[in-house]
């Protein structure tokens, strides 16, 4: 397929005019590992961002064992 | 490259000892795999990384790592 | 350490804390304007309660960063990890 042929594959650049840049690039290849890219949209107030340990609600990923999950639900 | 200031990044709470969590933390902050170790290798692959981007989050990231 | 100074510097942790984060995402978003705006205005604030706070209750920052009042302040405790927050 077309955008899966290496010679016509690029990788994500780097604009100076950052947007738009993907959230992940364009054409992505198998056995290769992405980052996807950050958006960001709204913080948290700024007692509430210390206290969570992240600004960005997209970042906060808090460890909860499967038990309590199961719990939980 | 670096200051230090008088006061923590973050308000540390200590409830009550807890021996066994002790010991989780200290395997946290200074194992193999703990934050300093993490901290200095930051530090060190900064110095090899070819992009000013990536020179400068490293150096960040780094610190902030070290930093408590 | 009195409440009011522990407010002080939570409010300070606060602000430092966003800008931090901030910081980093910019590291990454070099062109995002309106992260950048944010990350300024937090500057501003910040070096605002920070000069405030060093006046009312001494240095933050040694090695020639922040000026001391006589006998020389930053030997005055309680240092960060000593505090009961």
């Amino acid at each position: 397929m077309y955008h899966h042929d290496p010679r016509y594959y690029k990788p994500m650049t780097h604009h100076h005019g950052i947007y738009p840049i993907p959230f992940m690039p364009a054409c992505v290849k198998y056995a290769n590992a992405y980052i996807p890219y950050q958006c960001y949209v709204q913080a948290y107030p700024l007692p509430e961002a210390l206290m969570r340990g992240t600004l960005f609600p997209e970042l906060y990923q808090p460890y909860i064992p499967e038990k309590k999950l199961k719990k939980g639900e | 490259m670096w200051i230090y200031e008088k006061k923590l990044q973050y308000p540390v709470k200590i409830c009550k000892p807890d021996l066994r969590m002790a010991r989780y933390l200290l395997t946290q902050y200074g194992g193999p795999d703990g934050e300093l170790s993490a901290a200095l290798r930051y530090l060190n692959q900064r110095y090899t990384i070819p992009t000013n981007e990536a020179k400068a989050l490293l150096t960040d990231i780094g610190t902030e790592e070290l930093a408590p | 350490m009195m409440h009011e100074q522990l407010a002080f510097l939570r409010q300070i942790q606060e602000v430092e804390f966003a800008a931090l984060e901030l910081n980093l995402y910019l590291d990454t978003h070099m062109d995002d304007q309106r992260a950048l705006m944010e990350y300024n205005q937090h500057v501003k604030h910040l070096a605002m309660l920070k000069q405030q706070y060093e006046m009312c209750y001494g240095p933050l920052l040694n090695f020639g960063f922040s000026p001391s009042q006589y006998p020389w302040q930053w030997l005055q405790g309680p240092w960060p990890w000593e505090q009961v927050y």
